[in-house]
């Protein structure tokens, strides 16, 4: 147990820290998977965006390049788990129950970005659909929906 | 169809760069499924207080080997492309436990596959996550029509 604050735990001081401050970033920091995928926080206004920076490593299709479609689905989840935390009230981690991810493009060798929205957050789950883009909002390259546990 | 699992086997490690980064290894593969692992690395933790995976690397194994499963089921080489994939999380992977996983793919029609799949630690009987998976199927030249990665 870390000190500081009530929370006590290393993730609890980061929703904290990043709640106190409006920067999520603390929170991206604390979790190693999103430190390893160089995720940043863009907040625009109310809205939370998640930005995966290009990475060689990212590639699953070498001939077209594209993403690996598993990073996609990963991004996703984290950008939906990101933007909820963004609206909650409690110190805990949201843990996910599923997710569905459609696919609309190939991702291309290239920055993408993700928001999610929470269409329902009630006292035991929330249901949020993430969206992810590159250069154009308007070009999704794929949707998901997702279930999270509250606490 | 046919398929040569170790030429597959090297070309995933040389040839996939984001299968390369997980480290992902194929066990088995034939026309009844294929089977992989995912050796424990730190940098795929999610919850910093409970040493557990994120589910997104959980969703980057599940993908992958939904999308490779097809080609031994086919009768010829085609492109593969997802639409989409579902994954319940069904419980907490054991934290710095490797993670295995097997899926098959049960139809396929002219255009598309359809698969099951279950990531699993000890025991095969009591799984970790289920996915399934719609795929798209082309025919190599007619690539106009390509959605998204097969991988």
């Amino acid at each position: 147990m870390s000190g500081g604050g009530s929370g006590g735990t290393r993730i609890a001081d980061g929703i904290n820290a990043a709640r106190q401050s409006g920067d999520l970033q603390p929170l991206v920091a604390a979790v190693p998977y999103f430190r390893w995928l160089g995720l940043r926080i863009d907040r625009q206004g109310e809205e939370l965006i998640t930005v995966m920076p290009f990475q060689e490593m990212l590639i699953g299709n070498p001939m077209l390049p594209a993403l690996h479609g598993g990073i996609t689905g990963a991004f996703l989840e984290s950008a939906a788990m990101i933007s909820l935390i963004g609206t909650m009230a409690t110190p805990e981690l949201p843990k996910i129950i599923n997710i569905t991810i459609e696919y609309l493009r190939p991702g291309r060798a290239m920055d993408s970005y993700a928001t999610g929205m929470v269409t329902k957050q009630g006292r035991r789950v929330a249901n949020v659909r993430a969206y992810a883009w590159q250069r154009d909002r308007d070009k999704l390259i794929a949707t998901a929906s997702t279930h999270f546990m509250m606490a | 169809m046919e398929v040569d699992f170790e030429n597959v086997r090297q070309l995933m490690i040389s040839g996939i760069p984001h299968m390369a980064a997980v480290g992902l290894e194929l066990i088995s593969m034939d026309e009844s499924g294929i089977v992989g692992m995912l050796p424990h690395r730190p940098e795929f933790v999610g919850d910093p207080d409970t040493g557990v995976v994120h589910g997104g690397i959980v969703t980057v194994l599940l993908d992958s080997l939904s999308g490779m499963c097809i080609v031994p089921a086919l009768n010829e080489m085609m492109v593969v492309a997802t639409l989409d994939l579902r994954i319940d999380y069904l419980k907490p992977a054991a934290p710095r436990q490797d993670i295995f996983a097997r899926a098959h793919c049960y139809k396929t029609t002219r255009n598309i596959a359809f698969t099951r799949g279950i990531a699993y630690q000890g025991d095969v009987n009591d799984p970790i996550a289920h996915a399934t998976g719609s795929f798209m199927l082309t025919r190599p030249g007619n690539t106009q029509t390509i959605g998204a990665p097969p991988l």
